[in-house]
């Protein structure tokens, strides 16, 4: 079953190819009042996904096997140029940061997260869509 | 102190305040405007504008002589419109209150603003205003 | 605190008399059925925003008139209908607030409104409970009781000086400055940054990001709004001292669809795949991608050139909006019944022929209202595409014009020998009313005698390239008919050599262009003409219109056949150059003294070529164009 919060919640697309940060960011978001509609474990999935579900915001993990994070953005963006992508990363990834805020990701987080951080770019940021 | 840009008309020295020139442009070529006045031998292409040149020389009856290559283009906030004149001369520094006044009449007739005296010889300060009012009746 | 609100001026005054026209029309209709509740609302909505938008700009009068019309209606609206007399003195108040609207535009102070307030009191209505503030943002604009307006304090656009610094451990600063100047972007215009944009793009450390941002936020939400992202750990965000504008611009504005400016956007996008692809095909030497690639580039930019014109375009409804109301008044002027009937509203033409339209449409429904329609009858004012062109027609059904009297007076104002009038075929007087001067002192009535005459109609419509036609039969009524291009700014050309002169005409004044042979012809008394089809059309040497010297003919003549005063005329030339589309600049003072010239190009190597108005050179010419004729 899942809860709608209808008005309040955004639907959020969960991008990450470890099982274990999904698990956690989704459960964050729920907790947080929001809707998972959908994840994915690659970028080429990622694309998918996002055309057939159109998310209020995309979670992106910017170092992903086959098609990376920055790709799926770029390849989302041209889709949607009003798409909400905010990139995951963990310390140590400025150059792909810089380069994915380049490629038109609205914000960006970085590994370990804090869940009110997470909360509150989310909330921010898709409040401009 | 101003300055002022001297140039020949017939045989009188003229001048016009800097302010109101925008660029002493080198012998642009010409394109001849249909049905203009005699005095208005053509209008040049100034960063595509279009302005028609007034021969000042012509046009204040002085006797038909040689003409400068160069033309004046006016600051746009003056008008659009570009001067020709005899012979260029040069910049020349003056004090606004060393300007003499002109009589009301001459300065309608020959579009004189004010006299300045320079040495031995009199710079006539052109008078815009008047000069283009006796343009509104092409 | 200084504020420039002189920029918003031209657009509040603008948007004021569409607002007042939109309140012209309503006024009218709700003359009709008084009891339109629709109507009723939308009309004091367009009181309200009359009063809210001279409020934030400090015009106290006009403000304070809005308000008073705003109150006034809003008795009869919650009676649910509105009585005549109440809607004769709205439109009095609309009169007024347009008197204060040209006052504004004219930077006079507002006239005085205080005695048209005061005199208000007989009129309103006396059973209509007093109005409840009508809407929620009332209180904030308007005071309450007597008609006072309280002026908001105009939050103006300023420039805001913005010092950011970034928490000491921030990760990937540079990506996170760069964040805010997007976020920055979205609420204002960034004038400069330090670090800026093409810096931060290179990554490394930015303790402290210093920007100016022109805004309409204040410096506090700007600072709220900075300080909830990430990473930040001092904000500072003042107002930089506004310096004086250097000079007053009186830029005019226009409004844009977004959907038009979204289609900007694509087409940049493509230029600049475009443009990357010609850059790729060049440097390999891939021709036929480089053909392609230029292909291409000639569609965008057609594209493009078609979307910069559509910002251009405004529909006739913009300058049909004052004419029912107009109607009304003739009709109580005259004691005529008038329907006024407006079709193709929504057909677009060039903003700059809509704003030199208005007037002569006006006044050629005010013709049609006093010198057509007799005791009742219908004014039909339409517009419809005719493949380049837009007509646009004002008939009516009415009496119809009088040949002979036309005729009697283009004799008696010297315009005519009687011969020549006698001969005149009915439809060829029709033109003449179009003469400077031709309506006479006694035929001037209160109505159609004020401002522009037809003379001014026809000027306006050959101004831009286009044709006035007059039909008209006794009766049955008249019909004006106006042919202009759609837009202005570009139109195709014909040029022509003449006297070693590069010289264009409009391709709309253009019916043919012919090379005729010598024995093609004739003389008609001092006049040589050329038989085409059943006329004979006179030979007019443009050389000689020019002031230019006589070339003896040789071979074959060159002949543009165009149309001045409704009458078809050849127009012999040196050489016929050619067709092309070109952007017509318009001349300037002291150019455009100069008659018969409309205009100006500049061809792709620089040169100037004027654009000729052959109807312009035979005006200044002569009256009868015979001295411009060639003769035997």
């Amino acid at each position: 079953m899942t809860e709608r919060n209808i008005g309040v919640g955004l639907r959020v697309l969960i991008v990450d190819d470890a099982l274990f940060m999904r698990g956690m960011l989704k459960d964050l978001f729920i907790k947080g009042g929001h809707e998972v509609v959908g994840e994915a474990a690659d970028g080429r999935e990622a694309v998918e996904q996002y055309r057939r579900l159109r998310p209020d915001l995309v979670t992106m993990d910017i170092v992903m096997p086959l098609v990376s994070g920055i790709e799926a953005l770029t390849e989302i963006r041209r889709e949607d140029p009003e798409a909400c992508v905010v990139m995951c990363s963990a310390m140590g990834q400025e150059a792909l940061i810089l380069e994915a805020v380049r490629a038109g990701a609205r914000d960006f987080i970085v590994k370990p997260f804090s869940e009110e951080k997470v909360l509150e770019t989310a909330r921010r940021v898709a409040k401009r869509v | 102190m101003e300055q002022l840009l001297a140039f020949r008309l017939g045989g009188e020295l003229y001048g016009l305040e800097i302010a109101h020139i925008q660029e002493v442009v080198e012998a642009p070529p010409l394109y001849t405007i249909p049905r203009a006045p005699a005095a208005m031998p053509g209008a040049l292409n100034f960063h595509g504008s279009i302005l028609p040149v007034l021969d000042l020389a012509a046009f204040l009856d002085f006797a038909p002589g040689k003409r400068d290559a160069r033309v004046l283009v006016l600051s746009p906030a003056v008008a659009h419109l570009a001067l020709a004149v005899t012979a260029l001369r040069g910049v020349v520094p003056f004090a606004p209150e060393s300007l003499l006044p002109t009589r009301e009449e001459q300065a309608r007739d020959t579009c004189i603003r004010a006299v300045l005296t320079q040495g031995r010889e009199m710079i006539n300060l052109l008078d815009l205003k008047t000069l283009l009012g006796r343009l509104e009746s092409l | 605190m200084a504020i420039d609100m002189s920029k918003y001026r031209d657009m509040f005054l603008s948007e004021s008399r569409e607002h007042l026209q939109t309140m012209g029309r309503l006024l009218v209709e709700l003359e009709k059925s008084p009891d339109d509740r629709e109507g009723l609302d939308a009309l004091f909505r367009e009181a309200h925003s009359i009063k809210g938008m001279a409020a934030s700009m400090g015009y106290r009068a006009t403000a304070e008139l809005g308000h008073h019309l705003e109150d006034f209606l809003s008795g009869f609206r919650a009676g649910g209908a509105i009585p005549p007399t109440a809607i004769d003195r709205v439109l009095a108040g609309v009169d007024l607030l347009e008197g204060l609207i040209d006052d504004l535009s004219a930077e006079r102070p507002e006239r005085d409104v205080r005695p048209f307030i005061v005199g208000s009191t007989g009129a309103a209505p006396p059973s209509a409970p007093p109005a409840p503030p009508p809407l929620a943002d009332e209180a904030e604009a308007v005071g309450p009781g007597n008609g006072a307006v309280t002026i908001p304090v105009a939050s103006g656009e300023e420039i805001l000086k913005i010092v950011i610094e970034l928490v000491s451990g921030a990760v990937a600063p540079a990506a996170r400055a760069l964040l805010m100047l997007r976020e920055l972007a979205a609420q204002g215009e960034v004038l400069d940054a330090d670090p800026n944009e093409r810096k931060l793009l290179q990554g490394g450390a930015v303790p402290r990001l210093e920007l100016r941002l022109k805004s309409w936020r204040a410096p506090q939400e700007i600072k709220d709004l900075l300080l909830a992202m990430s990473d930040v750990a001092r904000v500072s965000c003042v107002v930089e001292r506004v310096r004086p504008a250097t000079r007053q611009s009186r830029e005019r504005t226009v409004r844009v669809r977004t959907g038009l400016l979204d289609q900007f956007i694509n087409l940049t996008g493509e230029l600049v795949t475009n443009r990357y692809m010609l850059q790729a095909a060049y440097n390999e030497g891939r021709d036929q991608d480089m053909r392609d690639g230029l292909e291409r580039l000639t569609r965008l930019i057609t594209d493009l050139h078609h979307h910069v014109l559509q910002v251009r375009m405004m529909p006739l409804a913009s300058i049909t909006g004052r004419l029912p109301r107009m109607v009304r008044e003739l009709e109580q002027q005259t004691g005529k019944e008038v329907a006024l009937r407006i079709a193709g509203e929504e057909v677009e033409l060039d903003r700059s022929i809509l704003e030199a339209l208005a007037d002569p449409l006006m006044h050629m429904v005010r013709n049609a209202v006093d010198h057509g329609i007799e005791e009742r009858g219908e004014v039909l004012v339409s517009a419809s595409r005719e493949k380049d062109l837009v007509l646009v027609e004002v008939r009516d059904n009415g009496r119809g014009l009088d040949a002979e009297a036309i005729r009697r007076k283009a004799v008696g104002a010297g315009l005519l020998s009687p011969g020549q009038a006698l001969r005149m075929a009915e439809r060829d007087l029709f033109p003449l009313i179009c003469l400077p001067g031709f309506s006479t002192r006694a035929e001037v009535s209160e109505t159609s005698g004020r401002g522009v005459g037809m003379d001014v109609v026809k000027a306006v419509t050959e101004q831009f390239g286009g044709t006035l036609q007059i039909a008209s039969e006794r009766g049955r009524g008249t019909s004006i008919q106006l042919r202009l291009p759609l837009s202005v700014a570009i139109i195709r050309l014909l040029l022509v050599e003449c006297g070693g002169e590069l010289l264009a005409l409009p391709i709309t004044r253009v019916l043919r262009t012919l090379e005729l042979e010598r024995a093609e012809i004739r003389s008609s008394g001092r006049q040589m003409v050329v038989p085409l089809g059943n006329e004979l059309v006179p030979l007019l040497s443009l050389r000689r219109m020019l002031r230019q010297p006589a070339k003896p003919v040789a071979g074959t003549i060159p002949v543009v056949v165009s149309e001045a005063r409704g009458r078809k005329i050849a127009l012999v030339v040196d050489r016929l150059v050619g067709q092309r589309e070109a952007f017509v600049k318009s001349l300037a003072f002291p150019l455009d003294r100069i008659a018969g010239v409309s205009g100006a190009t500049i061809l792709g190597d620089g040169r100037i070529v004027f654009i000729i108005d052959p109807q312009g050179l035979l005006d200044e010419g002569t009256a009868s164009g015979g001295r411009s004729g060639v003769s035997p």
